[in-house]
């Protein structure tokens, strides 16, 4: 069996008014294979894709269905990059990282390795004493994710995270968090709303549809055909035949 | 770049400004008046004040009780931070109600009843003080944690914190500047209120300075102990900003 992750009957339900129940993910099913590296859940804005992130990462607990990691009951939490910054905006970029550390109770020798593999690889090397303040979101997002891999996790959520940077500096993110997901042999489950971003970075596109939530197809591009063309036209025909239930809360 | 409470330092060229305007009108133009005092009379109440007012004596029993309960209150928010700002247990639910009630309750009728009840204790104004920059801290720390995003606390709950580390290394550190940087205004305050309670009661402190030279009408000690008391209260708040910008300013780099 090759399976990395299994969502099995994911039912998430929130308490709305005068006790009615607001159903958000309704059995929702699906797997990913340790092969694939990043897989995106492709859904619309607001449908539930961050309730589903915060399930599978451990936040939230009250849910009925079952997460299984290698065929194993998931008994950590995963790393979770929400859609805001989430760096600590009163440390440094080598404060934040070493929260982290010290949190796990790692001894100082540790910490000064580690910390400085880390700071290289994310290509925060010279930038150790700035703080995330007025720092752009991908700067952030950069410290995020060095605490994020500082924890040795086999996975990491993370949550729309794209949404508010330009173009260039998403494109250095996706080759960052290819190069990252191989090199440290970490899987990458992304919530987007995004099409685009999807067909370019990730090896499995999941699509969730209907309201609430419940089901998934796979719509992964070949990524043995590279180059914009294919891409848009994977785009294209994606929207030709599949029945979203709301194009318009997609971000093409 | 860091962010730094700026000291008034601009603030004393407008001082020396009205001193020089002082002197001349009132030494040399006008004649004598109740609205100020001639500034010989001032230069020579000084020694009245120390011999007859005992000025450093109320001064040390006034600065004693406002810096004690500054540094009382700010160690024991700190000591009970994760009590405080985890929900839920005894601590939190007596400071959150003890908040709640002095909200409707003029300070001074508290300081009323204190006084009332504890007479000419000179710990009167100690427990004033100390429970007054308590209640203040824990509603500035109240709200700032409030403001704080979702986002960081899943974080770092994702990355392995548990409660007690949320609430130490995350919220108390997030919002410990702010705490700091809202001294100078707890200062302020504390200082209006100890004199204030210092006046009613009329055993020591700055209070009894100001209540004698109104008893006997001393313009110019009343004077000179205002001016003491705004010097040291502007060396104080200079000290704290100090402090601030020394070790809790936040870079903005």
């Amino acid at each position: 069996m090759n399976n990395f992750l299994d969502i099995k009957n994911i039912v998430k339900s929130y308490k709305g008014e005068a006790g009615s129940k607001l159903l958000v993910l309704d059995k929702v099913s699906f797997s990913t294979s340790k092969d694939d590296y990043i897989t995106t859940i492709l859904a619309p804005n607001g449908s539930g894709k961050t309730t589903l992130l915060k399930i599978i990462s451990g936040l939230d607990y009250d849910y009925e269905g079952n997460i299984l990691l290698s065929g194993n009951k998931i008994v950590n939490k995963f790393p979770f990059i929400p859609e805001k910054p989430s760096s600590f905006y009163w440390l440094n970029v080598e404060e934040n990282i070493k929260t982290v550390f010290m949190m796990l109770e790692e001894s100082d020798k540790t910490i000064r390795y580690k910390l400085q593999e880390l700071i290289d690889l994310t290509g925060l090397t010279g930038y150790e004493k700035h703080f995330p303040d007025n720092k752009s979101y991908g700067f952030r997002f950069r410290i995020s994710l060095a605490r994020a891999i500082a924890v040795s996790s086999e996975l990491i959520l993370l949550d729309d995270p794209f949404k508010l940077m330009d173009g260039e500096t998403k494109e250095e993110l996706f080759q960052l968090i290819e190069r990252i997901s191989k090199e440290k042999e970490i899987r990458f489950l992304i919530a987007s709303s995004n099409i685009p971003d999807a067909f370019r970075l990730s090896e499995r596109i999941l699509l969730i549809t209907n309201n609430p939530l419940s089901e998934v197809i796979d719509i992964s591009a070949d990524k043995n055909i590279k180059g914009t063309e294919h891409i848009k036209n994977q785009i294209k025909s994606f929207l030709d035949n599949v029945d979203v239930f709301n194009k318009t809360n997609f971000s093409i | 770049m860091k962010k730094r409470i700026h000291n008034s330092s601009r603030y004393i060229y407008l001082l020396i400004a009205f001193i020089i305007f002082w002197i001349v009108f009132f030494q040399f133009i006008l004649p004598s008046n109740y609205i100020l005092p001639k500034p010989y009379l001032v230069f020579l109440s000084i020694g009245d004040l120390f011999a007859d007012y005992h000025l450093i004596s109320n001064i040390i029993s006034t600065i004693s009780v406002i810096y004690f309960s500054i540094i009382a209150a700010y160690f024991v928010l700190w000591v009970f931070r994760i009590h405080l700002i985890n929900g839920n247990n005894i601590i939190r639910h007596s400071v959150e109600a003890l908040g709640w009630f002095a909200g409707f309750i003029p300070s001074v009728l508290i300081a009323l009843f204190l006084i009332y009840w504890l007479g000419s204790s000179e710990y009167v104004k100690y427990i004033f003080g100390f429970f007054t920059c308590f209640i203040l801290f824990f509603i500035k720390l109240e709200d700032e944690t409030s403001k704080m995003g979702n986002e960081y606390i899943d974080a770092a709950v994702s990355l392995g914190a548990n409660k007690k580390m949320t609430a130490g290394k995350i919220r108390w550190k997030a919002v410990e500047h702010y705490l700091v940087e809202y001294i100078p205004e707890v200062h302020l305050y504390l200082w209006s209120m100890i004199i204030i309670i210092e006046y009613i009661k009329g055993d020591s402190g700055l209070g009894v300075v100001f209540r004698t030279a109104l008893l006997y009408r001393d313009l110019p000690v009343l004077f000179t102990s205002a001016l003491i008391t705004i010097i040291i209260i502007f060396a104080g708040e200079s000290l704290i900003k100090y402090f601030y910008n020394k070790y809790f300013s936040r870079s903005t780099d």
